[in-house]
C-alpha cells in the first residue's frame, strides 16, 4: 500500500502500511478521486490501492460514498450531470476519462463485479451457461465449446453441486446464495486481475454469507487476485480483508491493516462501527453480558402459540400442491420479554407474524391473547386484535407510503381505529415521535427526505400509535446499517422497559437476535428445531443447524477466512 | 480540501463519540448523514408551512407546466368568448371568396364556401375542449374506478370486470363509438357519452396494473395490519400512489378524444353541420387538400397546440404531486 501523497495527509491516523509487508506494486492504485454530480462533490478526494492477492475493505455506511468511489474508480460511474477527477490506475493504465472502447476491454476482462442482489443481477431469460459463457466468448476469443468447459470448471470449484445440470438452468432455479455464487463465476470467467464486490452477503442468508466469504478467500488464494470487498459491516470485513478503509461522507476517515483497525482504532467513528458489530453474548465482555439473566420468566404468557400449522396452496400447470410453510410450532411470548426467531429465509417465520396480524389463514392451531383468541377473527373482534398486536417490516423504506408526510402515517392507525380526535392528532404524533427519539420538526417530512434509521424510528412510532400490547418486529433491523441498527436496538430495549411490551423479534442473525431476546426458537423448513432461553442455545446448542448458526456469526477478533 | 475536513467532521465525530460511550442521551436524530438528511434539514422549513400552496407556486417554478397553463388559459378564454372574438361569424358564407389563400382580410384564409378559417377556429374551441373534458373525465372516473376495483379486490370480480373490458377493447374504437351513438341517437351530447365508453377499457387497464403493484407494497400490508379498511386504503394509499401513470393516460387520452370526435363528426354522428368543430373541419378539408392547405393545416394546428399543452401540464403535475420531485424542485430552486 502506497503512503498517502503530502497534501492529503489530513490526520495522523490516517497512516498505515498493512497486514505484513506488501511486496507487490499495486494493481489498481486510485488517488485524489473525486466524484460528484451537479455542482456537489458526494466523493471528497480517495486514495487507496489493492496489489496482487491481497484485499482492501472498504468500510461505512450507507450515503458514505464507498461504492461510488470504487465505481467511479474502475470506469462504471455514469449519471446526468456526473463528473470523476483525479486518478486511477489499473496496472499503469489510466481508468479515469478512458474512452469507452478500452473500458469494455477491461471490464469483465481484467476487473470482475459481484454486486449485491444477486437476484436482479442475472438475467432471468438466459441459462447459466449463456451467462457464463457470454464474457469469455467476447473478451477471450474461444469457441462455445471451450467456454462451456470453462464454465463447467469454474462452477465445480465454486461448489455448486451438479455443474453438468445446473449449466442448462435458468437463474430462477436457484436459491439466493447459488445465484451469488453463479453472479461470482460470472466475474471469474475471464480471470481478472482485480474482483470488485460490493456488498456481496448483505442480501443473503447468515449461513450461506459464511461460505460466500470461505469461498472468495480460497479463490483469491488459488488466482492470486486482487479484491475490493465493500461492506457496511467490519465484522464481515474482518473475515476477508487484509487492509482496511473506514469511509464517512464521502472521505477516507481512517485506513490501516486489519488489526490496526481492530485492535487500535483511532478515529471515533470506526470505534463506532467496532461497538455497533452484533456479537454473540458469549463474545463480549463478562460485565457487559447477560443483561436479561435476572428477567425470569413469571405468570401467564401474554401470546400462547399451540400447534399452528400454516399450509399454503400452490397451483402450477401441473396441478395444486400443498407447501406446509409452519408446521405444529408453539411459542410463548411474556410481557415486557422478548421473543427471537431466527432462521434463514424461507423458515416460515415470517409467516407466523402474518398469521398473527391476520393477513395469513392458518390450517390448524391456536393462538391466545391472554386467554383471548387472535385467529380466525371478524369484524370487531379482529379490529381490537389489530390494536393489540402491531407489527414493525423490515424495510422502512417501503412500509411507508412515498405520498404521505410523517403525521399521516403516524395517524393513519390512529384513524382507522378513531382514537384521537381529529384536532389531537397532531399533538399525539409529535408525542410518538418523540418516544422513539425524533422531534416535532419531522412531522411534516416526506419518507424520501428521512434516513433509514430515522424512517424505522417511525414505523415504530406508527405501530406505538394504538397503545398495543405485542410488537411483532419482522427483521425489523435487517436492512439498516450496523451502526444504526445498534441505535434502534437501544431504543426498542428503551420502549420494552418503559411500556412493558412484549416482543417478537424475527431475524436471520443469530448475534441480533440474540442480543436482544429472553428466549430463542431456532426456525428451520417451518418447524422449530430448537427452543429455550438465549444463554441456554448459546451455550449448549442441540442441532447442527443451531451450531451452524453460531459459527456464522463474524467472530469479534478478525480472522482471516 | 484538508482545510475544511476538520470542520465537516467535528460536530459528527463528537455525537458519534458520545453516543459510542453509551450516554444516555437521546439521539435527535440518526447519525447517518446520508443526502436525504440534508436534503430534509433544507425543506423543512418551507415544508412545514404550507404544502399546498407550495404545490401551485411549485408549479409555476417548471417552464413547460408554465407554458402549457398559458396556452390552456388562452384556448379557454377563445373557448368562453369565441362567438365575440372571431372576426366573422362562424357560418357566414361568402361563396365568391372561396377557398383563398391566408391574406390580410382572411388570416387563415377561406373554406370551399367562403367562411373564414379563423374564425371557425376559434368558434370550434369550445366544442372541441368541451368534447374532449367531458368524455376523457367520462373514461377517467369510470375506467379507473373499474380497474382500482379490479386490481385491489382481484379474484372472481376481477376476472369478470377484465373480460368485459377485454370484450371493448377487441371492438376498433370508431367501431365502438358508431354502435353507440347509433343506440344512444346523433348529437353532441351521445358523440361525448360515446367517445368516453370507448376510453374507458385503456383508463382500466392502465389503473388496474399500477393498482396491482401498488397493492404488493409493505405499506398497504403495513395498513391492512393496522385494521384500516379497504376504502381508505384506496382513497389514501392506491389512488395517490397511480396518479403518475393516469395522469399521463389522461393528457394522451384527450388528444385521441378530439381525434374520435372528428371522425364521428365526419361521418355525420357528432356535431352536426353546419356547427364547426376542429375535427369536422380537418375531415371537410381533405377534399381540397391538393388546392386549400390551409384548410387542412390550420385546425389541425389547433389541435396539436391544444394536446401539446395537456401533455406538458400532465408531465408538469405528475412532477409536483410526487412528494420525491417536489424535493428535488424546490432544492433546485434554491440555488
Amino acid at each position: 500500500m502506497s503512503d498517502i501523497p503530502a497534501d492529503q495527509a489530513p490526520a495522523p491516523e490516517a497512516a498505515g502500511t498493512g497486514r505484513g509487508p506488501a511486496p507487490e506494486a499495486p494493481v489498481l492504485e486510485v488517488s485524489d478521486l473525486t466524484v460528484g454530480v451537479g455542482r456537489n462533490d458526494i466523493v471528497h478526494g480517495v486514495d487507496f490501492a489493492v496489489a496482487k492477492g491481497r484485499t482492501l475493505g472498504i468500510v461505512g455506511e450507507s450515503g458514505s460514498g464507498k461504492s461510488l468511489s470504487v465505481l467511479s474508480a474502475t470506469g462504471l460511474f455514469e449519471a446526468p450531470g456526473g463528473y470523476v477527477h483525479g486518478s486511477s490506475t489499473l496496472d499503469g493504465e489510466q481508468i479515469v476519462g478512458a474512452p469507452a472502447g478500452l473500458l469494455r476491454s477491461i471490464h469483465g476482462r481484467r476487473i470482475g463485479f459481484v454486486f449485491q442482489d444477486p437476484s436482479t443481477s442475472l438475467n432471468p431469460l438466459m441459462t447459466l451457461e449463456a451467462q457464463l459463457a457470454e464474457g469469455p466468448m467476447k473478451h477471450l476469443g474461444i469457441s462455445a465449446a471451450e467456454a462451456r468447459e470453462r464454465s463447467l470448471t469454474l462452477l465445480t470449484e465454486l461448489g455448486l453441486p451438479d455443474p453438468e445440470l445446473r449449466l442448462g438452468y435458468y437463474p430462477h432455479q436457484l436459491s439466493g446464495g447459488q445465484k451469488q455464487r453463479v453472479m461470482i463465476a460470472v466475474a471469474l470467467a475471464c480471470e481478472p486481475d482485480v474482483l470488485i464486490a460490493d456488498e456481496p452477503t448483505t442480501a443473503l442468508d447468515v449461513t450461506t454469507q459464511a461460505g460466500i466469504i470461505d469461498l472468495v478467500a480460497g479463490l483469491q488464494r488459488s488466482r492470486d487476485m486482487a479484491v475490493i470487498w465493500i461492506s457496511h459491516d467490519l465484522g464481515v470485513i474482518g473475515q476477508i480483508a487484509d487492509d482496511i478503509v473506514v469511509m464517512r461522507a464521502g472521505e477516507i476517515v481512517e485506513r490501516g491493516s486489519v488489526a490496526d483497525i481492530f485492535e487500535r482504532p483511532q478515529h471515533e467513528y470506526t470505534k463506532t462501527l467496532l461497538a455497533a458489530r452484533p456479537l454473540l453474548r458469549t463474545q463480549q465482555d463478562a460485565g457487559a453480558a447477560d443483561t436479561h439473566a435476572d428477567r425470569e420468566e413469571t405468570g401467564e404468557p401474554l401470546l400462547r402459540i399451540e400447534d399452528l400449522t400454516v399450509d399454503f396452496e400452490v397451483s402450477s400447470p401441473t396441478g395444486k400442491r400443498t407447501i406446509t410453510a409452519v408446521k405444529d410450532v408453539s411459542l410463548d411470548v411474556y410481557h415486557g420479554r422478548t421473543l427471537g426467531i431466527v432462521g434463514e429465509s424461507g423458515s416460515g417465520k415470517s409467516t407466523i407474524a402474518n398469521v398473527l396480524t391476520g393477513v395469513v389463514e392458518p390450517a390448524s392451531g391456536d393462538a391466545r391473547m391472554s386467554g383471548d383468541p387472535v385467529l380466525a377473527l371478524t369484524g370487531a373482534d379482529l379490529k381490537t386484535m389489530q390494536r393489540r398486536i402491531a407489527m414493525v417490516f423490515q424495510d422502512p423504506f417501503a412500509a411507508l407510503d412515498p405520498r404521505m408526510t410523517v403525521q399521516r402515517s403516524i395517524a393513519e392507525p390512529l384513524m382507522a381505529h378513531n382514537l384521537v380526535p381529529r384536532r389531537q392528532r397532531r399533538q399525539r404524533c409529535a408525542k410518538l415521535l418523540d418516544q422513539v427519539g425524533l422531534d416535532a420538526s419531522f412531522i411534516e417530512r416526506y419518507p424520501h427526505e428521512l434516513s433509514g434509521g430515522q424512517r424505522q424510528r417511525v414505523c415504530i412510532a406508527r405501530a406505538l400509535a394504538v397503545d398495543p400490547e405485542l410488537l411483532i418486529l419482522d427483521e425489523s433491523t435487517a436492512s439498516l446499517d450496523v451502526s444504526i441498527q445498534a441505535q434502534v436496538l437501544d431504543l426498542l430495549a428503551e420502549l420494552q422497559d418503559e411500556h412493558g411490551f412484549g416482543y417478537i423479534f424475527i431475524g436471520h442473525d443469530l448475534a441480533v437476535v440474540e442480543q436482544v431476546s429472553d428466549t430463542v426458537a431456532v426456525m428451520k423448513d417451518g418447524e422449530v428445531v430448537e427452543y429455550g432461553t438465549a444463554e441456554q442455545i448459546l451455550r449448549d446448542p442441540q442441532t447442527d443447524y443451531t451450531r451452524q448458526l453460531i459459527d456464522a456469526v463474524p467472530p469479534a477478533e478478525p480472522a482471516r477466512a | 480540501m484538508s482545510a475544511e475536513k476538520p470542520t465537516r467532521q467535528n460536530p459528527d465525530t463528537a455525537a458519534q463519540g458520545s453516543h459510542a460511550a453509551g450516554s444516555a442521551s437521546r439521539p435527535s436524530t440518526d447519525t447517518s448523514t446520508t443526502n436525504t438528511d440534508a436534503v430534509a434539514k433544507s425543506t423543512d422549513t418551507s415544508a412545514t408551512k404550507n404544502t399546498r400552496a407550495s404545490t401551485l407556486s411549485l408549479l409555476m417554478t417548471n417552464p413547460t407546466a408554465v407554458f402549457g397553463l398559458i396556452v390552456l388559459a388562452v384556448i379557454v378564454v377563445l373557448a368562453l368568448f369565441g362567438q365575440w372574438i372571431a372576426p366573422y361569424g362562424a357560418n357566414d358564407i361568402d361563396v365568391p371568396r372561396a377557398l383563398q389563400a391566408p391574406s390580410g382580410a382572411h388570416w387563415f384564409g377561406t373554406d370551399e364556401l367562403g367562411r373564414d378559417v379563423l374564425s371557425r377556429v376559434v368558434i370550434a374551441a369550445a366544442t372541441s375542449l368541451k368534447v374532449a373534458l367531458i368524455s376523457v373525465g367520462i373514461a377517467l372516473v369510470v375506467g379507473v374506478g373499474v380497474g382500482v376495483l379490479s386490481g385491489y379486490l382481484g379474484g372472481v370480480i376481477d376476472s369478470i370486470l377484465m373480460r368485459i373490458v377485454d370484450v371493448a377493447f377487441s371492438f376498433p374504437v370508431l367501431l365502438l363509438a358508431l354502435a353507440i351513438v347509433a343506440i344512444l341517437g346523433h348529437g353532441i351530447g351521445s358523440a361525448m357519452i360515446a367517445i368516453g365508453i370507448v376510453y374507458i377499457p385503456i383508463f382500466a387497464r392502465v389503473a388496474r396494473a399500477s393498482t396491482l403493484s401498488v397493492r404488493q407494497e409493505p405499506y398497504v400490508q403495513a395498513a391492512r395490519t393496522m385494521g384500516v379498511s379497504s376504502g381508505r386504503i384506496v382513497f389514501s394509499h392506491v389512488l395517490p400512489n397511480i396518479s403518475g401513470p393516469v395522469i399521463v393516460q389522461t393528457s394522451l387520452s384527450l388528444a385521441f378524444a378530439i381525434l374520435t370526435e372528428a371522425a364521428l363528426s365526419f361521418l355525420g354522428l357528432g356535431v352536426q353541420p353546419p356547427e364547426p368543430s376542429w375535427g369536422k373541419m380537418l375531415f371537410d378539408a381533405q377534399g381540397f387538400m391538393a388546392d386549400a392547405w390551409w384548410m387542412a393545416v390550420f385546425p389541425g394546428l389547433a389541435i396539436f397546440v391544444v394536446v401539446l399543452a395537456f401533455n406538458l401540464l400532465g408531465d408538469g403535475l405528475r412532477d409536483v404531486l410526487d412528494p420525491r420531485q417536489r424535493t428535488i424542485m424546490q432544492n433546485r430552486r434554491k440555488k
